[in-house]
């Protein structure tokens, strides 16, 4: 190695040379040399011991990572469906048509500031709403300071009981909230064994708030029945567009999960915990990196080690088991199941997997009682929902509402029904892995599960109002193309079933679909949904599914 | 894991209605397999883990959703599985059809998933879309996207098998495909063309060049190149011709790996260049003769010579080969002159483990360097030399955390992998060792329990390290104080189980040979690293062979099974052979050419060793070779040493004939016939007990000694008189083969020697100083140390693999490694050519130039390539105690071919023959 590149890759070299350390090393060249460069791959592969195709693999797999020089200061320019409606793509050809060539525009996936489009990032930083100007301005050398995005969390409406969103917008450092009793439920939780803890949990009948809405406790409870030592990880990856709960929680109130997660430590009785963080959202990080160090100075952790890790994108990488693989350092694809994370999880030892959201209801679950959390939402499904509202609507941004709330109800009480006096055609409910809901359908109580025969789930919780800006055909393509783009490639009906599914609804769209191209879309649709690896594979064909099931029309106009 | 431990309890199942009865543990696939139903399984090895990518060995379980992959479902008992359904057809076929989309139609992968479309009715439903790219950069196999479906399992063979890790999946979705480090060309990757990915593609888009014509047989053996003895499946063709070269999961010592030159280096075997008559010289000319006339003209010269004559044995030849020539060379010629290539490989090693712990053998077994804590590889470019267990010390440090120190003055491949790389200067190894121990001793670190109860003249030796700090050990080698104390540290003290150090050349080939093996089993035992599992010392072996050599008794100095030449052991033997036995030692391989020219000696039969290239300074064992008064050669193919010879005799390769090869953990595993004998070639042991008959005749002793039938009596017979083989047979050799000791029939030989006892008694520690670093040393006209040695695509000599077209196309020239530093003082550019000039002669190779070696150091593969091989230049000096030459150190310069070298005026030309100078 060169001297400079020695100096370049100081903070690679400073890493332990494990084969987990990989993403941080990858992420420590990408830093230093704006791009994943043969240079800095070499002294990876030097400082880890990874042979260079292993590594070369391993870092293709995430496809945040750039092995290109940069052509000028990127402009990225996020064409998620929200941003979408709100005219991302006529805003890429606008900086385009400046013919600055001292910037590069790239379109990029879901930039998750879904309630502020159309969103552009240059050098992480963001420009919410933006227009060519703005964006072109931020890219100046000299100008790229960090511009703040519009508020996410507007004031509270009736239909909401804010519970997780109780303080966001106060204080949140350590000492203001310990006054309003942060870290008391920790404090209950301590009082009492891990197993007692535990069963608190089970007793409140909290559901993982991820999407798959499983009991938190019986997860909890599998992953105790086998010998330590055990991990926590915190799935902070948060990569599905249209959702943006646990980066405004992070953001703005980060002690609220790190409590959390130290619950979930002493109740499984973790040795070390890890939060996988989305690679974009470092606001987030910085947040709750100095909420960690702050607890930690304050003596809260109790000495748990919390270590915070970067994805590097992919929609896969909110995949539990790929966040696994991931923070050892190995490919981001999924884990063969069983055996389940709870039994064999991060280096084979058990491991439980929880989404922030999770784990930011368990304070209040300890300090005002199981009683009180099983207050609101429904006897099966207890508790309230944070819930990503975005798209045609008049006031998109962050609610919570009880589970069990209706579909309309969020559209309306709380989105103010469709943006500028239009009509909300249809909406988007569980994002690439959802589907559409027609308004015949608005009055669904959102629970987890399958919210409807034709695919719409309540996921995560991400919402995103259609309106007639954009054809259903698109969309329903635009989600295809998604799911193509992300797929990781190891599983043939994901790998080969998306792309052709996206083309053939491609060539429908343009008229050239061939006349069994419905016969041949229900086929992949099955292959894809019975036969992938994985929950992104499995669920890939829903967005067809749900047209097919309620807009047959827009789906036949294409055949020859 | 698909396989359970034995004695575990078995579960029933039914299959399609079926009972099916497996041990706990397996899989629902293993269910179907063992019942005898059919799933498709496109990405499942049946010896790897599941990888769960193609998604075809679908299922249906009563009571459970969906159709779950049976590849790494476990079967439980009273389970209901159902392999074919209308729905579950229907799912598998459109995979299939989505499978078969990705490979070009009409080709290689196609015809591959022709069976399984047909049995589903599978057709072209979905358009194709394979990718295009081919790679035939390599000479041993090609890489056709066009036929590949990205199951995973080649990139599993690279990386978990072999851990080389030269392909790998790159991408996501439809952008996915196998490719190289930045998808360059294989032949430019760290790829070693090991084959494992050819042997595991189910589409062959990994495929061998040329494609091998259909099977006719497959012949279980052992390889015939290094001493891992991996286990090589010999594929023939109806006409009888070797073909592909497959894998064996089931030996132990391998594990079904195996690298380039098993792979595809075997082909010599059948090359048109195999001797196939008998060569008679007749006016100074090698002339065709039958069997009869060379033999008995053999048969009557060392009748003639008998008393001025040596036989050098074959350590590439089975253990009844040199069983057979060494009971001839005691039994009819009188004299214990018999030696082989171990005289040049590890009898420094073999002398200081015999003085120390009673056995020159490799203590552990390789299954020790898997448990580990601490690998310690000391002058051995493992990865070249013995790729295989470099492939499971990687895996010990990947898989399992284990710490690596690699003490070599060469930067080596396994330095990728090391917490603690130490680069000596060469010829200071007695000194870093030492350095070493005195950390150990002054750190408390020292095995006190072991070193009471085991060992004896632990005080003198420890006050022998008192100048040793590690200050001054860095002062003579150049090593790091710090990394010296690291490295010791982490030797006596492991992260987990015992450390082991492995060796190879680097240690021995010095003129201070035996002082390094002496210093390394000091530190082995001072730390108590011998004996329990994890730990032991390990001098690896070169040859195949090498250790069943000796052990078969081809050494000046001991009987078969390293029983001493003393009257009882006599006794035993002239019982046992039926005539009397020389009691006077041997010449050593080194001494006999030292007196064959001095005149001393006047006949030699050498056996599948080549002198003339492998003996230092080659012109000088010439002159020794051209004194002979009669010199029979028995070879496979034409060499520096058949030229010489007045009788060549044709032998056949290790494909021809039955035997035993005794690997480097002791092991001794079964070698047998796939191949008929080449042109009238026979197997050694058939030849020198043919001859022996016919010395008998002449000398009126019995013939009914040397009148085997097969290779198996052969061996029942060593075995007999033999106690460390006592107990095994062919019988006992069809599985896993045995590790000696094994002195009883019911006994099961012996994974790891000196668990409780010396055979010594207690292990003496030898006090050794570190003396001048080498005989010759650089001055202002040979400025630069020559460092001699071996390259993965080449075997000793070359003789052999220069015949392997794979290996000869990936390094068809000599390459001389040299600090980037040197070759710009030299203005020598990578790649150009370069002249390597000793006192002694000179040679040409193709430069390559890289910060491998230290400066001041170059680096020459003692192969001949082409018209030159490191050992014109080697120094004829020995190390006293054992008679290794120093092949390690000399002293030579290099120049650009044609320019103005003010040291050459007035010297000849040619490739070698100067004396001194």
């Amino acid at each position: 190695m060169t001297t400079s590149a020695a100096s370049r890759y100081r903070a690679l070299e400073a890493l332990p040379r494990e084969r987990t350390s990989m993403l941080p090393a990858l992420h420590a060249i990408a830093e230093a040399d704006g791009w994943v460069s043969p240079e800095g791959l070499a002294a990876v592969s030097r400082h880890l011991r990874v042979p260079n195709s292993e590594l070369y693999g391993i870092a293709r797999s995430y496809n945040e990572l750039r092995f290109e020089p940069p052509g000028g200061t990127p402009i990225e320019v996020c064409t998620g469906l929200s941003c979408r409606l709100a005219g991302a793509d006529a805003l890429a050809e606008d900086i385009r048509a400046s013919g600055d060539s001292t910037v590069e525009v790239r379109e990029v996936a879901c930039r998750f500031r879904c309630a502020e489009g159309p969103v552009v990032s240059v050098a992480h930083r963001y420009i919410a709403p933006a227009d060519a100007s703005t964006a072109l301005t931020a890219a100046e050398p000299r100008r790229r300071r960090r511009t703040h995005a519009k508020r996410t969390v507007r004031r509270v409406r009736r239909a909401e009981v804010r519970r997780l969103m109780a303080h966001l917008g106060a204080p949140s450092d350590l000492e203001s909230v310990r006054v309003r009793g942060a870290y008391a439920g920790l404090d209950a939780a301590r009082a009492m064994t891990g197993e007692a803890a535990t069963e608190v949990v089970a007793a409140s009948g909290l559901r993982g708030r991820g999407g798959a809405y499983f009991p938190t406790g019986v997860k909890w409870q599998s992953a105790r029945a086998f010998e330590g030592p055990r991990y926590l990880v915190v799935n902070a990856e948060e990569g599905e567009p249209g959702v943006f709960k646990d980066r405004t929680l992070l953001e703005r109130d980060p002690h609220l999960v790190v409590e959390g997660l130290l619950i979930a430590t002493h109740a499984i009785e973790a040795e070390r915990c890890f939060v996988y963080l989305n690679g974009e959202a470092d606001a987030a990080a910085s947040a709750l990196s100095s909420a960690i160090d702050e607890a930690s100075a304050a003596g809260l952790l109790g000495g748990t080690d919390v270590e915070v890790r970067r994805g590097a994108g992919g929609y896969v990488c909110g995949e539990e088991s790929v966040i696994l693989s991931s923070i050892e350092g190995e490919r981001a694809v999924p884990r063969l199941k069983p055996p389940l994370p709870v039994e064999r999880g991060l280096w084979g030892r058990p491991t439980v997997i929880n989404n922030v959201e999770t784990l930011a209801n368990l304070p209040s679950i300890f300090l005002d009682g199981v009683e009180s959390f099983r207050s609101v939402g429904t006897a099966e499904q207890p508790g309230t929902k944070l819930i990503s509202l975005s798209g045609a609507v008049a006031r998109p941004g962050l609610y919570e509402v009880p589970l069990g709330t209706t579909l309309r109800a969020v559209l309306e009480d709380l989105g103010g029904g469709g943006r500028g006096g239009h009509e909300i055609r249809a909406v988007v409910a569980g994002g690439p892995s959802g589907g559409l809901l027609p308004p015949s359908r608005f009055d669904v109580a959102l629970l987890g599960g399958s919210l409807d025969p034709g695919g719409a789930a309540l996921g995560a919780g991400g919402i995103v109002a259609i309106d007639d800006s954009m054809p259903l055909l698109e969309i329903v393509r635009h989600l295809a193309a998604y799911n193509a783009a992300e797929s990781c490639g190891k599983c043939t009906p994901c790998r080969e079933g998306t792309p052709r599914m996206r083309n053939l609804l491609g060539e429908i769209a343009s008229g050239e679909a061939p006349a069994d191209a419905l016969e041949l879309l229900d086929a992949l649709d099955e292959a894809m949904s019975s036969a992938s690896l994985c929950g992104l594979g499995q669920m890939a064909a829903l967005p067809y599914r749900s047209a097919r099931t309620h807009f047959l029309e827009v789906l036949t106009g294409g055949m020859r | 894991m698909t396989t359970a431990p034995e004695a575990t309890r078995t579960l029933a199942l039914t299959i399609d209605g079926a009972r099916v009865e497996v041990p706990a543990g397996a899989t629902v696939l293993d269910a179907i397999l063992a019942g005898g139903s059919h799933v498709p399984h496109l990405c499942k090895d049946d010896d790897q883990e599941p990888l769960g990518a193609c998604r075809t060995c679908l299922v249906e379980v009563e009571g459970v959703r969906g159709f779950p992959a049976s590849c790494y479902l476990a079967a439980t008992d009273g389970m209901a599985v159902r392999t074919r359904g209308e729905a579950l057809d229907r799912v598998r076929t459109n995979v299939l059809d989505l499978t078969l989309g990705m490979v070009e139609p009409g080709g290689r992968g196609a015809s591959a998933l022709a069976g399984e479309a047909e049995r589903y009715g599978v057709g072209g439903r979905f358009a194709a879309r394979a990718e295009r790219h081919l790679d035939d950069s390599t000479p041993a196999f090609s890489l056709n996207l066009a036929d590949c479906i990205l199951c995973g399992r080649c990139v599993q063979g690279c990386q978990d098998v072999q851990h080389i890790g030269a392909i790998a999946v790159l991408g996501g979705g439809e952008a996915a495909h196998i490719g190289t480090h930045l998808d360059e060309p294989l032949v430019d990757s760290i790829c070693t063309s090991c084959g494992t990915c050819v042997s595991v593609c189910p589409t062959q888009a990994l495929s061998p060049k040329p494609e091998p014509a259909p099977v006719a047989q497959e012949v279980s053996t052992t390889c015939g190149y290094c001493g891992v003895g991996c286990g090589v499946g010999l594929q023939i063709d109806a006409d009888g011709r070797l073909g592909w070269v497959e894998d064996r999961p089931d030996n132990p010592s391998s594990q079904g790996m195996l690298c380039v030159k098993g792979r595809f280096g075997l082909t010599f075997v059948q090359h048109e260049d195999r001797l196939t008559t008998p060569l008679i010289r007749r006016n100074g000319v090698l002339e065709e003769a039958t069997w009869d006339e060379a033999l008995d003209l053999v048969a009557d010269k060392l009748v003639e010579h008998r008393g001025s004559f040596a036989a050098l044995a074959s350590a590439k030849a089975t253990n009844e080969d040199a069983y057979v020539l060494q009971k001839f060379v005691r039994g009819l010629m009188g004299t214990n002159s018999i030696d082989h290539c171990t005289r040049l490989c590890h009898s420094p090693s073999v002398e200081a483990m015999l003085m120390q712990l009673g056995s020159g053998a490799t203590s552990n077994s390789y299954e020790d360097y898997d448990n580990a804590g601490c690998l310690m590889v000391v002058g051995s470019d493992t990865s070249s030399n013995h790729p295989v267990i470099a492939s499971r010390l990687r895996r010990a440090i990947d898989e399992r955390g284990a710490q690596l120190i690699v003490v070599n003055p060469k930067r080596i491949e396994l330095c990728d992998y090391a917490t603690y790389f130490l680069q000596p200067q060469p010829g200071t190894d007695v000194a870093l060792f030492n350095g070493l121990a005195k950390v150990v001793l002054d750190e408390a670190l020292v095995d006190e329990a072991f070193v009471r109860d085991r060992t004896r003249d632990f005080e003198a030796f420890a006050a022998s390290l008192e100048e040793y700090t590690p200050e001054r050990v860095e002062e003579i080698t150049g090593v790091p104080a710090d990394d010296i104390r690291g490295a010791a540290r982490l030797y006596a003290r492991p992260p987990f189980s015992g450390s082991c150090v492995l060796w190879g050349m680097g240690v021995t080939q010095h003129t201070c040979g035996t002082d390094n093996a002496h210093a390394l089993v000091n530190l082995a035992l001072m730390t108590g690293q011998m004996g329990k599992p994890g730990s032991g010392v390990s001098p690896l072996r070169g040859q195949n062979n090498v250790q069943g050599c000796g052990d078969a008794g081809c050494i000046p100095d001991n009987l078969p099974g390293y029983q001493g030449l003393g009257d009882t052991n006599r006794a035993k033997f002239e019982a046992g052979w039926g005539v009397e036995l020389p009691s006077e030692q041997g010449l050593r391989a080194t001494e006999m050419f030292e007196l064959a020219a001095e005149g001393g000696l006047r006949a030699m039969y050498v056996t599948g060793e080549n002198p003339l290239l492998s003996e230092p300074y080659i012109a000088h064992a010439e002159e020794a070779i051209e004194r002979l008064d009669f010199l029979v050669v028995q070879d496979i193919f034409p060499n520096e040493t058949t030229a010489h010879a007045d009788v060549v005799l044709p032998a056949t390769s290790f494909a021809e004939k039955d035997g035993t090869f005794t690997n480097s953990e002791r092991r001794v595993q079964r070698v047998r016939k796939a191949i008929a004998p080449v042109g009238q070639s026979r197997p050694d042991w058939e030849i020198t007990a043919d001859l022996a008959r016919r010395v008998a005749k002449r000398l009126e002793l019995s013939q009914s000694q040397f009148a085997w039938t097969d290779a198996s009596e052969v061996f029942d017979e060593m075995a007999s008189l033999t106690p460390i083989l006592g107990g095994i047979s062919y019988g006992r050799l069809e599985g896993a083969g045995i590790q000696w000791p094994c002195p009883t029939p019911d006994h099961p030989g012996t994974p790891r020697l000196y668990g409780e006892t010396f055979s010594v008694g207690r292990a003496p520690f030898v006090a050794v100083e570190q003396g001048p670093p080498a005989a010759e040393l650089p001055n202002r006209r040979f400025p630069l140390i020559l460092n001699t040695g071996r390259v993965l695509y080449h075997w000793h000599g070359g003789t052999i693999t220069t015949r392997a077209r794979v290996l000869n196309e990936r390094m068809p020239e000599l390459p001389v490694a040299i600090h980037p530093r040197d070759a710009a003082k030299a203005d020598i550019e990578d790649g150009g050519d370069v002249e390597v000039l000793s006192r002694r002669g000179q040679l040409t190779g193709k430069a390559v130039v890289t910060d491998a070696v230290q400066p001041g150091s170059i680096f020459v593969p003692f192969a001949r390539l082409g018209e030159f091989s490191a050992n014109y230049l080697t120094n004829a000096v020995y190390d006293p105690k054992s008679r290794i030459p120093e092949y390690k150190v000399c002293a030579v310069r290099i120049a650009k071919p044609g320019a103005p070298d003010t040291w050459r005026r007035g010297r000849g030309s040619g490739r070698g023959g100067r004396r001194g100078g």
